[in-house]
């Protein structure tokens, strides 16, 4: 069938590219991007080694490793793998053999942190001229001549390590952050000798040590920029200055390739774009150089889609498409598409919180859709044994965890029967979908439906599940994955619609109703109900937020973005402040140009009848306020009366069968923990 | 009052092995237009009682993907299988349906318009004939009284009433109506019911006449559906609505 045809719908994307010596079998790359997998004396891991050859697995044709850093100062974090030092090298050659033995190339990429580093506090910032990076409150040394020779002999060094480590290439980074882009660029370079000034002295620096690189280098390797094209800031440079940049470099000879790349440390959110950023949005950038070069060039900027990729390839706009966060996502995209089992690709939901917001904070990346990203040796999908003897698994609830226990214990061969009282699956992240910029997250369940689907599992929709009768399925195991529930009294108007699920809980002492009079009121509306499309009395409306995450904020764009006039109230000293850091950069953005107003450190204390309580933390004055509805967003209640009942029949019948409670269930969580306790549990049973 | 309804579970993505059959190995299950087939009768039998009984020709290990039609309330299930049944096409399938039909006696059969694999729509055609039984065709809506069965038809040039009378085949036009949800309690009962199952040889039909045996056509060659690698994309140069519309217009979505 021509479906199984190998690469048939993407005939460009799997067409082979040499680049100088370099054979590539297709035409995808893994994006460099820092992991923060090295240990904390940027000595590579075998959590390093795992990382890249999951990918190089999942077939992909390139694998970029980095960055890494040339030299002690310029190490953006104590992970950086430490390139300049010959320790890594046969630590870096367990990752290039790994990666080699799955067919794909691997480059490395050398990055010098100059002014930019994530580290609190930084060590000494080098620069060409004394400033901070405006993001940033530490200011730099401005180098001398001495510290430049320093630099370019860190970039000579660190090649002659990565070559003998078995590196096909590598990648030098002038791009989002690092030094070279400083000295390139105008608002940060003033200097007045030989290394600025004029854009050929701006240039000068970079290109001293792109021959450094490019002297140590054996002639059948390639070496590659990653070129920033465009700052994103009101001070920086725009494409024009950024192609200019390209053709300098190119005009040397000493370049093989360019992989595209944009932002800065003070646009951080055009870096590593969240979901808010359209899919594709760079391609104008990706496209004017390709226009301009003759060299390859790779694609960038939040592309997902095989479909894209390819079609950006046909029509010419690169020749390479970069992805790094989809392949974090989903190792095996390239096999999938090339094999024609497009539908099976787990797509990446542009969400930042596993990936960015991790390795922000030096510590290991993870991915949300991904359990096993940055944990490849423990929990990869390679590692799933199927089962000698099948069980019978019952899953109660349709939700993230619930369809990700199902999809994994059946992965490994269990009978799984999925119980779901909706008429759809997917639970609560239908709901978030609903906020505004935040339809990818649906990608979390549709994926994961799809693969139930095709398992086999026997899933039953509008079917709502009982302890008392649930024991007659005689299972082995049954998963209780029921989810969560708005924490307002029972009296609410929520339970004429979803039940207290938590009475034998609060009756035990597990669980405890906020403890603010006035949350029964009618004027008060659970998020479900708002995002589920509620129509909410006239006036303002009071978003409270306990949480700090999408849940008051995203409902609260939801409730301006249907002509309401918002605010949100937070007893923390930043509303939304559990964000990762480009999502709140562009929620604050779009609060602003929609009237959201935002008050931290105030806590709601009561509510009445069209107005609420309000102190302010700081002073402890107390205010009441007019309102004609309060979404309360409190810690949100496991539904487990299911859970608990389930427990006591099994005791008080002596069976002998597993009860697990999974998910919000066990207690309300973001996706990202509750997928990988579900996998880890499912790949346990 | 006996009614039974046929029907054909088949793989979320139907895929063909190498002889041109139908790889049914991959999660069967009831297609929307199957369920609204077990749902139509429902409603005959609570209206006028008796039994609705669900019968399939399927491999042996897809039988199970009848529970669900015995958790929205059918009465029975009877699977029809065996290797001998592999690689049927419409005669050898309707032979062997039209054998099982007989031995369970209805007074009306009632099938979906078409298999969600297959898309023949000509199996309630070739079981009337085999039967010898009056068919109403391409029902959306069904009432059964007195003995006799009334429908109204949708076709290209509007809406027709007509009426049977008993026995009879009855064939759907689509989805129809909505399925019911079952109870936990419905479910759990279905998924312990015991299916009945019909071997080849008890269908008193010579072998040469079922199965691949029995078939005379032969699927050449299928091809899936256009991979979303081969979507049409639109670049927005400033007109990129007007082409949208355009290509909407042209395909008369619009």
């Amino acid at each position: 069938m021509s479906g199984t045809t190998p690469g048939a719908g993407f005939p460009a994307l799997f067409s082979p590219l040499r680049i100088r010596g370099v054979e590539l079998r297709n035409r995808l790359v893994f994006q460099p991007h820092f992991n923060a997998l090295g240990d904390v004396h940027g000595m590579p891991t075998e959590d390093v080694t795992a990382y890249l050859e999951e990918r190089a697995w999942g077939g992909v044709g390139l694998v970029v490793d980095g960055s890494m850093a040339t030299m002690p100062e310029g190490q953006m974090s104590r992970k950086y793998v430490a390139a300049w030092d010959p320790a890594t090298i046969p630590l870096n050659r367990r990752t290039t053999d790994a990666v080699h033995a799955h067919g794909a190339r691997i480059f490395a990429q050398l990055n010098h942190g100059g002014h930019t580093s994530l580290e609190h506090p930084p060590p000494v910032l080098w620069a060409p001229t004394q400033m901070p990076e405006p993001s940033s409150p530490h200011t730099t040394k401005a180098m001398d001549r001495r510290d430049m020779l320093r630099a370019i002999e860190g970039f000579a060094a660190s090649t002659r390590n990565l070559v003998e480590a078995g590196y096909d290439g590598i990648e030098i980074k002038i791009a989002h952050d690092g030094l070279l882009r400083s000295f390139a660029s105008p608002f940060f370079n003033h200097r007045t000798d030989a290394y600025g000034g004029s854009f050929e002295n701006r240039m000068r620096f970079p290109l001293e040590c792109v021959a450094a690189v490019r002297e140590n280098l054996p002639d059948d390797r390639a070496l590659g920029i990653r070129i920033c094209l465009h700052e994103y800031t009101p001070f920086g440079y725009e494409l024009d200055y950024g192609l200019r940049m390209a053709e300098c470099l190119e005009a040397s000879g000493l370049v093989d390739y360019f992989n595209c790349d944009a932002g800065s440390f003070s646009s951080f959110w055009m870096e590593i774009p969240p979901a808010a950023v359209a899919q594709g949005y760079f391609r104008p950038l990706n496209q004017a150089l390709k226009k301009q070069s003759d060299l390859p060039v790779v694609a960038f900027g939040r592309i997902k889609d095989g479909a894209l990729a390819e079609h950006m390839l046909a029509s010419g706009e690169a020749d390479l498409v970069g992805m790094a966060r989809q392949l974090i996502a989903d190792p095996e995209t390239p096999r999938k598409l090339e094999e024609g089992r497009a539908v099976e690709v787990r797509a990446c939901i542009g969400c930042n919180d596993g990936c960015l917001h991790a390795v922000a904070q030096e510590k290991p990346i993870r991915c949300v859709q991904n359990p096993a990203a940055g944990q490849e040796r423990f929990w990869s999908e390679r590692l799933l044994v199927r089962v000698a003897e099948p069980r019978s698994v019952v899953v109660i609830g349709g939700g993230a965890a619930g369809l990700k226990v199902a999809e994994i214990a059946a992965r490994r061969g269990h009978r799984v029967t999925l119980f779901e009282r909706a008429e759809h699956l997917g639970g609560q992240v239908r709901l978030a979908a609903r906020q505004p910029h935040h339809e990818e997250v649906a990608e979390v369940t549709h994926y994961l439906e799809a693969a139930v689907r095709r398992l086999g599992v026997e899933v039953w929709t509008g079917v709502e599940a009982t302890a008392d009768d649930l024991l007659e399925l005689d299972p082995d195991v049954v998963v209780v994955a029921t989810g969560s529930q708005p924490n307002l009294p029972p009296a609410h108007r929520q339970s004429q619609d979803d039940p207290d699920a938590a009475a034998i809980a609060r009756g035990r002492g597990l669980q405890l109703l906020p403890e603010i009079p006035g949350l029964e009121l009618d004027c008060v509306y659970s998020v479900d109900e708002v995002l589920a499309g509620a129509p909410l009395p006239e006036g303002r409306v009071l978003v409270v937020d306990a949480q700090g995450h999408w849940e008051a904020a995203g409902t609260a764009e939801y409730l301006a973005d249907a002509g309401r006039q918002v605010t949100i109230v937070s007893s923390r000293t930043v509303v939304a402040g559990e964000l990762e850091g480009t999502n709140i950069a562009m929620f604050l953005q779009r609060a602003a140009a929609k009237g959201i107003a935002l008050r931290p450190m105030t806590t709601l204390l009561r509510v009445e009848p069209g107005r609420a309580l309000l102190r302010d933390d700081a002073t402890g004055t107390e205010e009441w306020w007019e309102t004609g509805a309060v979404v309360p967003v409190y810690a949100r209640r496991s539904r487990d009366d299911l859970y608990h009942r389930l427990c006591d029949l099994v005791e008080e019948s002596g069976r002998d069968v597993q009860v697990e409670r999974v998910g919000d269930a066990a207690a309300a969580r973001l996706i990202q923990t509750v997928l990988l306790e579900a996998h880890q549990l499912a790949a346990s049973v | 009052m006996r009614i039974v309804v046929c029907v054909k579970p088949v793989p979320p993505e139907p895929t063909l092995d190498d002889a041109g059959r139908l790889d049914r190995s991959g999660g069967a299950a009831l297609t929307g237009v199957d369920e609204s087939a077990v749902e139509t009768a429902l409603r005959v039998r609570d209206g006028v009682g008796g039994e609705v009984v669900v019968l399939a020709m399927v491999p042996p290990d897809a039988a199970d993907a009848l529970r669900p039609a015995l958790a929205m309330g059918a009465d029975r299930a009877v699977v029809v299988a065996g290797d001998a049944l592999a690689g049927a096409d419409l005669l050898a399938t309707s032979s062997a349906l039209a054998a099982a039909l007989r031995g369970l006696g209805p007074d009306l059969v009632v099938l979906g318009a078409a298999s969600g694999d297959g898309n023949g729509a000509l199996l309630w055609a070739a079981l009337g004939e085999r039967l010898g039984l009056p068919v109403l065709s391409r029902a959306v809506e069904v009432t059964v009284a007195d003995g006799r069965v009334r429908a109204t038809r949708q076709t290209e040039s509007g809406l027709h009433r007509a009426e049977a009378e008993l026995p009879a085949v009855l064939a759907l036009s689509g989805e129809v109506c909505v399925p019911r949800y079952p109870s936990f309690r419905d479910v759990i009962a279905a998924k312990k019911a015991v299916l009945e199952t019909v071997t080849p040889a008890e269908l008193g039909v010579p072998e040469s006449e079922l199965g691949a045996a029995g078939s005379r056509t032969r699927v050449l060659a299928a091809a899936p559906a256009p991979a979303r690698g081969e979507a049409e994309i639109i670049e927005d140069d400033g007109d990129a609505h007007e082409r949208v519309v355009d290509f909407l217009a042209q395909r008369r979505l619009l």
